[in-house]
């Protein structure tokens, strides 16, 4: 329950964020000069109240405080993202995505091991699971850089460039995961 | 500076060590220095300053205390080029 409490205000600043972040770039909205110094506030009273949430419990778990920092990055993330929309400028959205990828993926390798997870196979073992998340941080680290570059000197100018760039990171780790449960399974077969 | 403790943490060769040793399961304090032909206080000195950069956390279970790794890609690649460094 008081996860519960803490997490409240965190997921309420990303519910109101997303809408409308997705809104303002998609559609041409007259209100836009109002609409997003309104959400920004939004979304950092609500990081404050969580923060004070945070700090009145002292004794968090790990998984809480990995759960808690992602959604913290995000908020800050999409706040800085909204204004910034207005200048519909391509590089600096792609340097801001890059910078939010680098700093993201820096702390993947700290997630704790859950029941359940987009990697079918790292969630078998322990062992699976930080390897898997190495690797998984460094790549994501890897495109973030490729990302600001790219933001600098506008080599390739799609759209989709953060699904082409992260797209075949998700399959190789999820490759990579699969073959290392299989090494593994072969391991405790032989020592049976 | 912010990252100072961090560089400090990891200049040394056995606080290196212990993350290499972390690297594969959890360990009490005990099961590091087994490791080691240093003694326990050493260890335990070492897992303080890890534990000061957050590069390792640990947790109470029944009588041990158990250390786990909690690594960063930027941890992890400041350690790679000190092992080159200082080889």
């Amino acid at each position: 329950m008081k996860t519960i409490k803490r997490l409240k205000w965190a997921f309420l600043g990303i519910m109101i964020q997303i809408p409308v972040t997705i809104w303002i770039v998609s559609a041409d909205f007259t209100f836009k000069n109002f609409l997003i110094p309104a959400a920004s506030a939004i979304a950092i009273i609500s990081m404050l109240k969580a923060n004070k949430a945070n700090a009145i419990i002292k004794k968090t778990e790990k998984k809480e405080e990995f759960i808690y920092y992602v959604i913290n990055i995000l908020v800050v993330y999409l706040t800085i993202l909204q204004p910034i929309t207005i200048f519909k400028s391509v590089a600096i959205v792609r340097i801001c995505l890059g910078g939010f990828l680098i700093i993201f993926g820096n702390i993947l390798p700290r997630a704790p091991r859950s029941t359940s997870g987009f990697l079918p196979f790292a969630v078998k073992s322990e062992k699976i699971w930080r390897k898997t998340y190495k690797l998984f941080g460094f790549l994501t680290v890897l495109v973030g850089i490729i990302l600001v570059l790219f933001g600098f000197f506008n080599i390739i100018s799609s759209k989709y460039i953060v699904i082409i760039l992260y797209s075949p990171v998700i399959l190789f780790v999820e490759i990579y995961s699969y073959f290392l449960w299989k090494k593994e399974k072969k391991l405790d077969l032989r020592s049976l | 500076m912010v990252g100072d403790h961090i560089f400090k943490a990891l200049s040394d060769k056995n606080r290196r060590k212990i993350i290499e040793l972390l690297q594969t399961k959890e360990m009490t304090a005990g099961d590091i220095a087994s490791n080691f032909e240093l003694s326990k206080p050493t260890i335990s000195e070492h897992l303080k300053v890890l534990k000061k950069a957050d590069i390792i956390y640990s947790e109470k279970e029944g009588n041990f205390v158990k250390y786990y790794l909690n690594t960063t890609v930027f941890h992890e690649v400041v350690s790679f080029f000190m092992n080159i460094i200082k080889k």
